[in-house]
């Protein structure tokens, strides 16, 4: 049985808290709130994640919430997505003014940045998932809008090592989209679910998925790349995506609506979240612990092997907690 | 409502549709006064809920295009509704009713009934049907006129008056912009200036960009002046013709007696023909009746059993049609980008410079990059001594509308003109157009069409839609090209239109621009709940 223990509390926000991204050195993190504001904070000393100072509060770049946030896996951008609309790219000390990204209809449900920072997805109450160019200088450009998902998106997040997209929607599927050329489309769609897809994550290989679902049950894809194809003339034409088949389906450990997961790149470890007030932490299929006080909107594990052991997350309560996770077999 | 037979909602995402709900959809049936509630389910139907808590499902009601027209709550389905009224079913009706008043004599209520056809239509059927497109003028005409239609018209010769339109408006404002101190409003002396004719682009800058409305020229689309054309300009000439045969006791033509129907390669036309602004309220007319894309011309010849491979061809209507059917240079979206830049290289500049070269890429004066990607292009007039002129581009495609917006809204826009078209590849890939998956019954491709194919006679329908699209843009540009300021007739209408004045005088302004305003959208944003 792992050991879990609350090492801190960080109690800055006015309102509840949704998302929390954490730089990639695994030294500070951001997070970000109904109160419309985003805090930058980090543990100090930074070693002792015991005291949590607040580095910067990011006010006035949205009119709304902000209800997704995420750092660059480069550099120290940060992005953000709220329900006015726009994305948000925050000026911060040292960083040039950044005029939002506009486009969507509605809401700005999530945000992501590939891999190597050169591309950002966001997705919208709108249905829609566009996909910019990272230009450098404040300078973007639209690469793609894609607009097959039936309902709203929920979440956007790339593919760990490549440019390959999954988004999640109330519409009950996750798809995956990839780059052909100069555009993008969509190469598969996971359906499985009995309800909205909330969030998903992949590990460190890129070649599973995990997703959690409305229907309270978590489940792991894999990836298939098919096998050349024996084909006749015709068909010759058209590409073989990789299939995503799902492998297992994980139920009755959470008892409401699951809202988030984070799967560990360091040692593999998923983390969940739920409506049911509770984080539970799974070793291959095994449910090893659960803790919570109100819903949880977000748990991210710690992505530097320096603190893998760290996990955050985010609750209505407006407080992000953080976590140290240990003794786990 | 029932949608016209060649259309589904599903074509109609071509370029932008991400839909909201409509803030009226429902009748609400007062059977009693007693305050009810309303439900929506999850599917978006809408049931009302009684106090015993039984619920109904409600009827969507229908909307008449004029409760959209007032109200712009939600302008996407009042859009469908606009595409809805206007099918080739309506053409039929209106060519049968001029049959049953002339067999009862009521020659007042027959109506001239009057066809323009855009050069895409044109290029679409010449593709599946692996003939010229002159061809494929000449089987339509007699098609049309087998149906009794009157006149057939083409579009690309109100297009050269479109072109010739805005190559002055830009050389105006360019210089108008230059010399003026630069300021940070934006105003309709703003640069860059930006396309008017597609109406998709248009559409969309009205309802969500409404900063960007300066910048569009006010120059009307081929369509709309064709529009002008017939309803004003060839209504006077047959009534001149008509008191000149002695006998005519007929009363005079008014722009409400002649039917004007045009063939389009997108919906997004039927709306523009819907627009406020072209309508004549003298007459309670329209200066497009109705638009129909290539596909319902389809969808109309196949119900009528027609066998257009078979089809004679007969000569073409010699009025407000140009020979071979020339097209200007550049691409099947109009030439917009290549002609105001050969024209603006010799007014403000004084450098000869052909459309067709800029077509070509071929002279020194031009440097022509592809900035991103195929449907996003870069091309500046250089000048003699190595220094930009002219910085044009030309975006094609939601997405790259996008990166424009962008760039215009934080003031990094480099550009003097930018030709914006809605549809990726532009107008040659409409969403009225025909498409592959729709050419099943035809037999291999012969001809150009093969060597696109790259390995010999594949049929059509095995060809990936982006092969398709480079097909008909190859088919498009088989015509000749002409110089608009070469087609003589349009500057004998124009002379005789506008007077000496020419493009000039206030007439000409009045049927040859138009203008934008930015529709208030209803906030969905703030009447959400939830995450
Ligand atoms: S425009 Fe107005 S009336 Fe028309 S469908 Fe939308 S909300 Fe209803
Ligand atoms: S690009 Fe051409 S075909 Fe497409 S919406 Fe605009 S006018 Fe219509």
């Amino acid at each position: 049985m792992a050991k879990i223990k609350l090492l801190a509390e960080l109690k800055g926000h006015h309102d509840r808290t949704w998302q929390i991204s954490w730089h990639r050195s695994g030294q500070f993190l951001c997070s970000c709130s109904g109160d419309r504001t985003v805090h930058e904070t980090k543990p100090v000393p930074v070693d002792h994640p015991l005291v949590w100072h607040c580095l910067d509060v990011l006010e006035g770049v949205h009119k709304r919430t902000v209800r997704g946030v995420a750092f660059s896996p480069v550099g120290d951008d940060i992005a953000t997505a709220s329900f006015d609309g726009t994305t948000g790219i925050p000026s911060r000390p040292g960083y040039e003014c950044v005029a939002p990204l506009e486009g969507h209809e509605n809401e700005v449900k999530s945000v992501a940045w590939s891999h190597t920072g050169n591309l950002l997805a966001t997705c919208s109450r709108d249905k829609s998932v566009w996909i910019w160019e990272v230009l450098g200088d404040g300078d973007f450009e639209c690469v793609s809008i894609l607009q097959e998902h039936t309902q709203d998106v929920k979440m956007v997040l790339w593919h760990p090592t490549l440019d390959i997209l999954a988004s999640a929607s109330y519409d009950d599927t996750i798809r995956i989209w990839r780059d052909d050329d100069d555009d993008w489309y969509c190469s598969a769609t996971l359906s499985g679910h009995t309800s909205t897809v909330w969030a998903l994550d992949f590990n460190a290989a890129g070649d599973h998925l995990v997703s959690v679902s409305d229907d309270q049950t978590m489940k792991f894809w894999r990836c298939e790349t098919p096998h050349e194809l024996t084909s006749t003339g015709a068909t010759l034409r058209f590409r073989q995506d990789p299939t995503w088949k799902c492998v297992a389906t994980l139920a009755n450990h959470h008892t409401r609506c699951i809202y988030s997961v984070s799967w560990s790149k360091i040692h593999g470890l998923v983390a969940s979240s739920s409506g049911d007030n509770s984080i539970c932490i799974f070793a291959p299929d095994r449910i090893t612990a659960a803790h919570g006080i109100s819903d949880i909107n977000c748990v991210q594990w710690n992505p530097s092997p320096d603190y893998a052991d760290i996990l955050a997350s985010a609750g209505d309560d407006g407080v992000i907690r953080i976590w140290q996770v240990t003794d786990v077999e | 409502m029932s949608f016209s037979t060649g259309l589904s909602l599903t074509d109609l995402n071509d370029y932008i549709s991400p839909s909201q709900s409509c803030i009226k959809p429902v009748e609400v049936n007062k059977k009693s006064d007693i305050q009810q509630a309303i439900k929506i389910d999850q599917t978006g139907d809408y049931y009302e809920v009684a106090h015993d808590g039984t619920s109904t499902k409600l009827e969507t009601a229908s909307i008449s295009l004029n409760d959209c027209l007032a109200c712009s709550g939600c302008i996407t389905s009042a859009e469908s509704v606009l595409i809805a009224l206007q099918s080739h079913k309506e053409l039929l009706d209106v060519l049968d009713k001029n049959r049953v008043a002339r067999d009862e004599g009521r020659l007042d209520d027959v109506k001239v009934v009057i066809v323009s056809i855009s050069p895409q239509t044109y290029a679409t059927f010449a593709s599946k049907y692996s003939i010229t497109l002159l061809q494929t003028a000449q089987r339509i005409t007699s098609v049309l006129k087998n149906l009794g239609v009157d006149h057939i018209f083409d579009t690309s010769f109100s297009r050269d008056l479109s072109l010739i339109r805005i190559a002055r408006e830009f050389v105006d404002r360019y210089r108008t912009a230059k010399a003026a101190p630069r300021s940070a409003t934006r105003s309709e002396t703003s640069l860059p200036m930006l396309a008017s004719a597609c109406p998709g682009w248009v559409c969309y800058a009205e309802k969500t960009h409404d900063y960007v409305l300066p910048y569009i020229s006010k120059t009307k689309s081929p369509q709309q002046i064709m529009g002008s054309l017939t309803k004003f300009f060839f209504a006077d000439k047959l009534n001149t013709q008509r008191q000149v045969a002695s006998n005519d006791t007929l009363s005079t033509i008014t722009p409400d007696r002649i039917y004007h129907l045009s063939i389009m390669p997108c919906y997004d036309k039927k709306l523009e023909a819907s627009r406020e602004d072209f309508f004549i309220p003298d007459f309670n007319a329209k200066e497009v009746d109705c638009v129909i894309s290539s596909g319902e011309l389809d969808k109309l010849m196949e119900e009528r059993g027609i066998d257009f491979p078979n089809v004679d061809e007969v000569p073409l209507d010699r009025l407000f049609t140009k020979r071979n059917l020339a097209r200007a240079a550049g691409t099947s979206s109009g030439g917009y980008l290549e002609y105001i830049l050969s024209y603006s290289a010799r007014e403000l500049f004084g450098l000869d410079l052909k459309g067709d070269d800029v077509e070509r890429g071929e002279s020194s004066l031009l440097k022509i990059e592809t900035v991103r990607n195929a449907d996003f292009r870069e091309v500046s007039l250089i000048l003699p001594d190595g220094s930009v002129g002219l910085r044009f581009a030309a975006t094609y495609g939601f997405r790259n509308i996008q990166t424009l917006m962008r760039k215009i809204k934080i003031r990094r826009c480099q550009y003097d003109f930018v030709e914006v078209m809605a549809c990726p590849s532009g107008c040659i890939n409409g969403g009225g157009q025909l498409k592959p998956g729709l050419l099943e019954s035809i037999t291999p491709a012969v001809n150009g069409s093969s060597e696109a194919l790259g390995n010999g006679p594949l049929a059509l329908k095995a060809m990936k839609p982006k092969e398709w699209i480079q097909l008909c843009e190859r088919v498009y540009r088989t015509l000749p090209t002409q110089d608009p300021m070469a087609n003589l007739p349009l500057q004998d209408v124009v002379h005789d239109w506008f007077g000496e004045a020419g493009l000039d005088s206030q007439k000409a302004e009045r049927f040859l621009a138009t203008k934008y305003r930015a529709l208030e959208r209803e906030s969905t944003i703030t009447a959400v709940v939830g995450w």
